[in-house]
């Protein structure tokens, strides 16, 4: 398509589309109606980029079911569109990113979950065709921009006593809510604060979210491209404070005390409509604070309004007033520490020097612009700081006192580099908050502790896995170096850092927080150890399902080392070191040494007690003459707690085991083993008493009787016996056999002759009856002989020789 | 703890003589316990002189230096002394090694000239140090992965270089980087630095060397010294490797290093 032939919109004063250029193709209907196709189908231009939408006409469908009414700002590649449109939730205001500035997707996801009155809803986000939509409410009133009395306009300055009373505990309000959130708003002016008009009801409402941030210290280059007129509201801290080679400028550290800063000006501009900034230009204004300029708050203005301004124009990032002091002020009760932060801060200066440090692509001014340069530089400035004097003689050249101490901490901490660049930062720069990851901030220790929990809680990550020694030593570090240094606190942090991983963040919460219950699962915590022991065990009833959650996540966290810690904190270090002492005691048995740790919490906690069905053992054993048997007794517990203890016999008998006799488990069975093999005696029964031995566990009867007995064994000592005997008998009988069969009359010795045999046996001359009696009387001897010995054997359990 | 100490040195490939002397502790290379009566006693010292003067005499020089410190230190107990108290003990040896050095050379008339620098640690429990040098011999400390230099080279340059007003390419360029403003010898400022800043501990590894090992346009660089000791090794390994890519890398003069290596009971740094 030819540059003729390109359409154009003519866009009047309303921001109505109301014509086209002729070379346009305009429906037979002569409406035009601009959908999102259409967009799409000018598709890319030369750099690849989505056209922007431009002005779109009114019936234009947008996100697809926004019907555009008018547009309020066109789209374009640098600028977001507004369009004002009908949707399923009434008017909104559809926003459209620009091109060249997609939102930061964590933050723009979660705009549709902020729900305050003094923030602009947002319904829905859409992505669309790579376009970003954001579907606001619609706010009647216009802006504050539009009753600013600026310089030139008819406008009366606001009401002092509606900033008062009415505008500033809104804005407040709304502040605070997305501070809560981990939201900076970044660009608090006029302009972005919106009205709505509800009949006698204005309310506030902070809007157009376009450069907010998550607390993140990471910069884009969205960051560079702010609006001239927007570094009026601008903290202090915010300005560029260092160049590269290129002149481009990154943005100095912002946290949520700049949005109160920006409040402030706001504030002014709609009482008195100018601040002394407005005559500056640029550049005017980064030197404006170099040089301790400081904004005057107007002697116009009524006393209590005056001290909130002078309050939230503290250039101190670090004691300008917040949510706290906002707070207070509201109610005349503004501490002394307050009022002096705002005198201190006449003595506040950024100081610039006189040759800059270049760090990598960074180059700082002064040590708190260094600071910030470590932050972004942290491998150059590791390497400069470690391997040579060059930083530390720069920072000398500075301050010397601070020289010394950061030399200091370089040797003490040689071997731990990013923690020896820890405490370079905050030696440059006490007043900086503390990152956490993902550049979350706190001011102080309770915020710490508040802000890493939530943050392990938000993203779901394992406190061990967030919280490492490195973190809890730069907390430690932190706590020392800070403009108000907290020495023992710091002393005690430094404790918890060999503390096991799974329990160092919870040992945190309870240091800092020592009335902090002891959680167990969600929604159920313990105040005292008496408490948790109650609710480690819970009703009786719970175990008979098997063992219930609050116990097994009381013995995990146990285990992880959370119960220790919780004890130390609580003032109960003797309970926390006996614990422990148990748990290396009874390593091999973990439940037996919770279960002794809970009885160190509770004396009076009862015994766990178990029960043997013994009713196999209602007759005596019989075991088998040389026989081995073994009887289950099945056992359970009948109380809450994991049993642990012993079965043991009364008596050492032999061949009586008990085999596995540990009791480990609620439910189980325990054997005992008769082995006849070891000499039992026969036909005698024997006794013995089957008892737990153990600390906490205890039989829930009392001790089960055991009785068994070897049976005799008659059949085989018949057999053996009749056979032996036989084998006997005619062994001593053989001789005299061979007399008779063998010795015919005459006494002439013969071969066995079997005819003769014959002959003789039947015939004579030997007399069969006498010979035969012999033989079973020899056989009865022998069996005589041979089985009482045998029987006397086996009765009396002696070896068979 | 244990100290693993050794030390390698190299003649390089130009010179016709090895002028440099090394030192260390009482009888050469050692894995000393620091629970040991040695140590307790005398603590342990490690030097490096680089000779120079031609001819005979910077071998004479160096040698009669760590000769007379070694018999100096050695010859005394120090059980419990402090860095100041080492320091203190360490200047005054230093003054008669000096004076020994000197006696030496003035016996030959042609020894005038000749002169040594020397470089060295004196370590003693629990962590005291006593860093000493005159010269620009130097001693390097890697902890933590870095590598620093713990001296000063007494050079016209030596402070520029320390600071970071000039790099060491510029540093070499101005041709006075091997000119020193002091060295033990009969003439010139023979003052030795003695510096009590520093602490030692388990992980840290000490390099004592003489300049054609790492100086200004000598030896090895900065980077490559640091790759070589992160690499790791005991300190036989890495005093040998430390002077053979020296002289692969320069060899214009002799190559000496002496490595301490501090580890912990179970012999990891």
């Amino acid at each position: 398509m030819s540059d003729d032939e390109l359409p154009t919109f003519v866009v009047d004063g309303d921001g109505d589309f109301s014509a086209a250029a002729a070379t346009m193709r305009v429906p037979d209907d002569h409406t035009y109606r601009v959908t999102e196709d259409d967009a799409l189908d000018r598709g890319l231009d030369l750099d690849g980029q989505r056209l922007p939408l431009g002005v779109l006409a009114p019936g234009t469908l947008l996100c697809g079911d926004c019907t555009v009414v008018r547009t309020l700002h066109a789209h374009e590649t640098q600028r977001p569109g507004l369009y004002l449109c009908t949707a399923a939730e009434g008017d909104v205001v559809v926003k459209v990113y620009a091109s060249q500035h997609p939102p930061r997707a964590d933050l723009w996801q979660r705009l549709p979950a902020l729900r305050h009155p003094n923030v602009l809803r947002v319904y829905r986000v859409v992505e669309l065709n790579g376009f970003y939509y954001e579907i606001q409410e619609y706010c009647n009133g216009g802006t504050l921009e539009e009753i600013v009395p600026r310089p030139g306009t008819s406008r009366l300055p606001v009401d002092p006593e509606l900033v008062d009373t009415e505008m500033v505990p809104q804005l407040c309000a709304g502040l605070e809510y997305m501070h809560i959130q981990e939201i900076i708003h970044r660009d608090i002016k006029p302009s972005n604060i919106y009205l709505k008009r509800d009949g006698d009801r204005d309310t506030l409402v902070l809007g157009d979210f376009d450069i907010a941030a998550m607390l993140a210290s990471s910069r884009t280059s969205r960051d560079t491209q702010r609006a001239a007129g927007t570094w009026l509201y601008t903290a202090p801290e915010a300005f560029p404070r260092f160049t590269d080679d290129t002149a481009s400028t990154r943005r100095g550290r912002v946290t949520r005390s700049a949005d109160y800063y920006s409040l402030g000006i706001t504030l002014i501009e709609l009482l008195v409509g100018t601040t002394s900034l407005h005559a500056c230009q640029l550049p005017d204004l980064f030197d404006f604070y170099l040089q301790g300029g400081r904004v005057e708050v107007p002697a116009s203005l009524p006393g209590h309004l005056t001290l909130l301004l002078r309050g939230l124009l503290i250039r101190n990032r670090a004691t300008r007033w917040g949510a706290e002091e906002v707070r207070r002020w509201r109610y005349n009760e503004n501490s002394p520490a307050d009022i002096k932060h705002i005198h201190d801060d006449e003595k506040y200066q950024f100081t610039p020097t006189g040759r800059p440090y270049r760090l990598g692509a960074e180059v700082a001014l002064d040590l708190a612009s260094l600071a910030d340069a470590i932050t972004r530089e942290p491998e150059k400035a590791a390497e400069d700081l470690l391997s040579g004097d060059i930083l530390l003689n720069w920072i000398g050249t500075l301050d010397s006192n601070i020289a010394r101490e950061v030399r200091h901490d370089r040797e003490a901490y040689r071997h731990l580099p990013a923690l020896a660049l820890f405490c370079a930062m905050q030696r440059c720069d006490p007043t900086r908050p503390f990152t956490l990851a993902e550049g979350i901030d706190a001011l102080d220790a309770q915020e710490w502790i508040a802000r890493a929990i939530h943050l392990v809680m938000q993203r779901r990550q394992a406190p061990e896995a967030f919280c490492t020694q490195l973190l809890v030593q730069q907390f430690a570090a932190w706590l020392r170096r800070k403009s108000d240094p907290e020495p023992k606190l710091a002393d005690a942090v430094e404790t918890i850092v060999n503390t096991p991983p799974r329990a160092r963040l919870e040992e945190l919460a309870y240091l800092l927080q020592p009335t902090r219950p002891y959680p167990l699962l969600p929604g159920v915590a313990a105040r005292t150890p008496g408490e948790l022991v109650a609710l480690t065990y819970g009703p009786a009833d719970d175990w008979r399902r098997g063992v219930p959650a609050c116990y097994q996540s009381s013995f995990q966290r146990w285990q992880d080392g959370c119960l220790a810690a919780w004890l130390r904190r609580r003032g109960l270090p003797e309970l926390a070191a006996q614990s422990d002492a148990t748990t290396q005691r009874l390593a091999g048995d973990p439940y037996a040494a919770f279960e002794t740790v809970l009885r160190l919490l509770e004396p009076k906690l009862p015994p766990v007690e178990i029960g043997i069905d013994a009713s196999e053992l209602r007759y005596t054993v019989s075991v088998g003459y040389k026989k081995v048997r073994t009887v289950t007794l099945p056992y359970g517990t009948r109380t809450p707690g994991m049993p642990f203890g012993a079965l043991t016999a009364d008596q050492t008998l032999p061949g009586l085991t008990v085999n596995q006799p540990v009791v480990r488990r609620r439910e189980g069975a325990l054997e005992v083993t008769v082995d006849s093999y070891a000499d039992l005696p026969a036909m005698k029964t024997f006794v013995t008493l089957l008892a737990l031995n153990s600390g906490y566990t205890r039989l829930a009867h009392p001790p089960v009787v055991f009785k068994f007995r070897v049976l005799f064994p008659w059949q085989t000592t018949a057999t053996r016996v009749l056979a032996g005997a036989g084998v006997g008998a005619l062994v001593l009988m053989l001789p005299r056999l061979l007399l008779h069969f063998c010795l015919p009359a005459g006494g002439k010795v013969v071969v066995l002759d079997p005819q003769l045999v014959s002959n003789i046996w039947h015939n004579g001359p030997i007399d069969r009856a006498p010979l035969i009696a012999e033989m079973l009387l020899l056989l009865l001897l022998l069996v005589a002989i041979y089985g009482g010995l045998r029987v006397w054997m086996v009765a009396f359990g002696k070896s068979e020789v | 703890m244990r100290l693993d100490a050794a030390a390698w040195t190299d003649i390089g490939a130009v010179r016709a003589r090895n002028e440099d002397a090394v030192l260390v502790g009482r009888a050469g290379a050692v894995m000393l316990d620091t629970a040991a009566a040695e140590f307790r006693d005398y603590g342990m010292l490690v030097a490096v002189a680089d000779g120079m003067g031609g001819y005979a005499g910077g071998d004479i020089a160096s040698a009669t230096a760590l000769a007379t410190l070694h018999a100096l230190y050695y010859g005394e107990t120090r059980t419990g002394a402090s860095a100041e108290e080492l320091a203190a003990q360490l200047a005054g040896f230093l003054v008669r090694v000096q004076a020994a050095v000197a006696a030496r050379l003035a016996r030959e008339p042609e020894l005038a000239e000749a002169g040594t620098t020397i470089a060295g640690i004196a370590l003693l429990s629990p962590d005291v140090l006593v860093v000493f040098h005159a010269g620009d011999s130097r001693v390097l400390r890697a902890s933590g992965g870095f590598l620093r230099a713990l001296t000063v080279d007494h050079t016209p340059v030596g402070d520029d270089l320390a600071t970071g007003r000039i790099t060491e390419s510029e540093a070499a360029a101005t041709g006075l980087a091997n000119r020193l403003t002091r060295a033990l010898g009969l003439t010139g400022d023979n003052r030795v630095e003695i510096d009590t800043q520093w602490h030692w501990g388990v992980g840290d590894t000490f390099l004592i060397g003489s300049d054609g090992w790492h100086g200004v346009g000598h030896g090895l660089t900065r980077a490559a010294l640091r790759e070589v000791v992160n690499a790791g090794g005991d300190a036989a390994h890495l005093a040998r490797i430390l002077v053979a890519r020296a002289i692969a890398a320069d060899g214009s003069d002799n190559a000496t290093v002496a490595v301490v290596r501090i580890l912990d009971d179970g012999g990891t740094p």
